[in-house]
């Protein structure tokens, strides 16, 4: 049933064709076929046939005027194409848009937050997620240092601290652990901290380095380092160079708009 | 093509706007009747089809052998599409701008024939009208060239620049649908042509 139904679509596809002898014998043949075993078929033809003569029917247009060229017209300028203005415009504006959404997009994703206004804001949470960063770090880390490289980690950690205490007006801190110096007094890692006093674990081939214990790497001091000079900035009122560049996009997209909503103004007005 | 034509054509590409003239004078009835059909009103036709001319008139120097008309019904169609996209772009309603009469005016000259005979006729050439426009442009231009103008395939496809494919298609969805259109309305057809729940 299915198959016929198919087949009988198919062929009466062709009943435009055949009205106009543009099936090919083998085609004719298999339609004539057809027609004369489906009635529906027959009574469609026929009415596409009284369709098709009644379009030839239709009388010529009478032409309102003439429309031979006078040398004035042909010498006339070519007319701007239909749609060009609006179109040029409407391109341009959405190529200055996809550009400028492409640069702020890439900026902004690479930056990851590494200055202006609202890093400003985020700074303190910064500082502390470097600071878990680092736990992390000396955590999947391997856990051997020398007496002196203690010391100097102890150092940084004072350093570390006193930056820390200098923000602590903005960023509620949870109470300090016993006997803990910078790395108690982060955020609580799903990762256990080293503690500081931990046990010296000798390097498995004793040949290199270790990163520190006690949750800390020389890399707090970037980050915490990094950190102050865009809270710095933003609390100056001063500008960087991100900023700038995305001050500058802004004021071409503006520049496009603008450009594209006078095209369409001018393409209305022809 | 006929010898005067290619002649014409000749002289026109080297700048001679009196033989150029001349096949407009030839072509202007075929080039304004598709824009009055595929654009429903005279106006807009009368202004496509001069520009179409115009157009043309700029372009003949580049037109190599094949079909005139052909050649000349494609920069027509131009001409109506953008006519269709600056419409889509400002929609308005042309059977409502008072051109309505003027159209079907000018598609039934006068004749002796009988007044309810040129009443029926003209009733049918305002619903042939009405369901030319309800066809999407591309099967409209087809079936007026074809079924309208007198096209063979193979120019409808040159003045289309479609494939023969693709213009069977178009001329055969474009009938069925002019066919349901004219059916839906009843009168015009004989009873016998109207649809009815029989099988096969």
């Amino acid at each position: 049933m299915m198959f016929w139904f198919n087949r009988h679509r198919r062929l009466r596809d062709q009943l435009s064709a055949y009205i106009d002898g543009e099936l090919d014998a083998s085609a004719v043949e298999r339609l004539e076929r057809h027609l004369a075993a489906c009635g529906r078929c027959r009574q469609e033809m026929e009415q596409l046939r009284a369709t098709v003569a009644a379009l030839q029917g239709l009388p010529a247009v009478d032409l309102p005027r003439s429309f031979t060229l006078s040398p004035e017209r042909a010498a006339l300028r070519p007319p701007m194409p239909v749609t060009s203005p609006l179109a040029f415009g409407a391109r341009i504006a959405a190529a200055g848009v996809a550009a400028t959404l492409a640069v702020v997009l890439v900026v902004d994703l690479g930056d990851f937050g590494g200055n202006g206004v609202t890093e400003e804001a985020t700074a303190p949470q910064m500082m502390r997620s470097n600071a878990d960063e680092n736990e992390l770090g000396a955590a999947s880390g391997a856990a051997a240092t020398t007496a002196g490289e203690e010391a100097e980690i102890a150092a940084d950690d004072e350093a570390e601290t006193l930056m820390r205490d200098a923000e602590t007006d903005q960023v509620e801190e949870p109470p300090p652990a016993e006997g803990g110096l910078a790395p108690t007094r982060t955020l609580p890692s799903p990762i256990p901290t080293v503690p500081p006093d931990a046990t010296v674990v000798p390097l498995p081939r004793g040949e290199e380095p270790a990163p520190f214990p006690g949750g800390l790497t020389p890399e707090p001091e970037a980050g915490i380092i990094e950190a102050l000079p865009a809270a710095q900035a933003g609390g100056d009122g001063g500008i960087d160079a991100l900023t700038v560049v995305e001050i500058g996009l802004a004021a071409a997209l503006a520049v496009l708009v603008a450009g594209s909503l006078f095209l369409t103004f001018v393409g209305r007005r022809r | 093509m006929q010898t005067d034509e290619v002649a014409l054509i000749e002289r026109s590409q080297g700048g001679d706007l009196d033989a150029f003239n001349s096949l407009v004078l030839a072509y202007q009835g075929q080039v304004y009747g598709l824009c009055l059909r595929m654009l429903g009103a005279p106006q807009p036709a009368e202004d496509a089809a001069q520009e179409a001319f115009v157009a043309a008139y700029r372009a003949v120097s580049r037109f190599r052998r094949g079909n005139f008309r052909a050649w000349l019904m494609r920069i027509a169609a131009n001409a109506c599409y953008d006519e269709l996209r600056r419409r889509r772009s400002r929609p308005q309603t042309l059977l409502d701008d008072g051109s309505d009469d003027e159209h079907t005016a000018a598609e039934l000259p006068a004749s002796d024939e009988p007044l309810e005979q040129r009443a029926e006729r003209m009733e049918l050439a305002g619903r042939l009208r009405e369901g030319l426009a309800s066809l999407p442009p591309d099967q409209r231009l087809a079936v007026i060239l074809r079924d309208v103008q007198g096209f063979a395939y193979e120019e409808v496809a040159e003045a289309t620049g479609a494939s023969l494919g693709t213009v069977k298609s178009r001329i055969s969805r474009g009938r069925a649908a002019l066919r349901d259109f004219l059916l839906a309305r009843g009168e015009l057809l004989p009873s016998r042509f109207r649809p009815s729940s029989e099988g096969n």
